[in-house]
């Protein structure tokens, strides 16, 4: 009798708690568990890949250490467009280079004084903040391929990993 | 009843006891691939606490995942292309290598094994990743590995980098760089 108002303030606690922890009906919220679960798996492993970025390349459009997603849909419908930053594979899915297309299938692609010109004509590019003076010669790019190239042109061009990437190494198109 | 539990339960022991004896002396090739590529990996790694005798002994150990006359033809951007020939060069770059950095940690991840017919050869395709102290980004390369089996031994013949991003030829099939 003595700590009755203490005891059922402790109760009354005990189950507030356990309302917030696994909520009125345990079962509903363990198949709800289940299903948040099922679909996170779908989603994070199909849909939208998480990754990290990592690297100067695509400076200053994405910046080192900021989390993003690949969508793995953005290209079911149509095909990859010019501008499209997107993920590109190496052997698998747990490292990725994320680059920006800038040439498509057919396109000859050359670099002068720094500027990308696609058959022959310059591109504007207002993303690329860092100028460089790049040269490179014309480039045929093939039926199946897309060539890519990271903002950041400041790097010295041996450093900067670029090419023609083909389709099928092309993951996703970059969500954010 | 409890008799009938009891030779049960020891029929299962058996049989998963078999199953892991069976898998012992008739490995699967493709997880023995999979197994000595992490050695590999792991024998190619080393920290700055190896001792000297430690890191001759693991750069010996490495080169015995290789055949004698293996070859090695890795590049990456901004990095010459590196070849090595034989077991000898290949120690020699070990050692070198353990010489002249604190540390460096190698990991080879989406690996996938292709079996030749005769389950005689292998390819495997993955990415290897090498975190040099001192780096600003981590050393990322495709690579193919060729493996041979060898006196029972799965030994590496080739490795060889895969252009994830191809320069390409210039219009009219001109050689790259022209």
């Amino acid at each position: 009798m003595k700590d009755g108002p203490n005891s059922n303030a402790r109760a009354s606690s005990v189950t507030w708690f356990r309302t917030i922890l696994i909520g009125r009906n345990p079962r509903f919220t363990a198949v709800r568990i289940v299903v948040l679960v099922a679909v996170s798996l779908v989603v994070f492993n199909f849909l939208l890949l998480p990754i990290r970025v990592q690297g100067i390349s695509m400076l200053p459009t994405y910046r080192t250490n900021r989390i993003n997603f690949v969508n793995r849909l953005a290209y079911v419908f149509h095909e990859p467009r010019r501008g499209d930053v997107v993920a590109i594979r190496y052997a698998g899915k747990h490292v990725m280079l994320m680059k920006r297309i800038i040439g498509l299938p057919g396109e000859t692609i050359s670099f002068h004084g720094g500027r990308a010109h696609i058959n022959g004509r310059p591109l504007d590019e207002p993303y690329v903040k860092f100028p460089c003076n790049w040269e490179i010669p014309p480039r045929q790019i093939g039926p199946n391929e897309y060539f890519v190239v990271g903002d950041n042109r400041s790097m010295p061009e041996a450093a900067h990993d670029k090419g023609k990437a083909e389709r099928r190494r092309i993951v996703g198109k970059v969500l954010l | 009843m409890k008799r009938w539990t009891g030779r049960l339960i020891l029929l299962g022991v058996l049989g998963i006891a078999a199953f892991y004896l069976w898998r012992w002396w008739f490995p699967d090739p493709e997880l023995e691939i999979r197994r000595r590529l992490q050695e590999v990996a792991q024998l190619a790694s080393f920290g700055n606490n190896e001792g000297p005798l430690a890191k001759a002994s693991n750069a010996h150990k490495l080169t015995t995942y290789f055949s004698s006359d293996a070859t090695i033809l890795v590049e990456g951007s901004g990095h010459p292309q590196m070849r090595i020939s034989g077991q000898q060069e290949l120690l020699q770059t070990a050692m070198a290598a353990r010489q002249n950095l604190a540390s460096l940690k190698v990991e080879f991840l989406d690996v996938t094994v292709a079996l030749a017919s005769g389950k005689q050869a292998a390819q495997v395709n993955l990415t290897a990743r090498a975190l040099v102290p001192g780096e600003r980004d981590e050393l990322i390369a495709e690579l193919n590995f060729f493996f041979k089996k060898i006196e029972g031994d799965w030994l590496i013949t080739r490795v060889e980098t895969v252009r994830t991003l191809s320069a390409g030829a210039a219009p009219g099939g001109s050689p790259p760089g022209v």
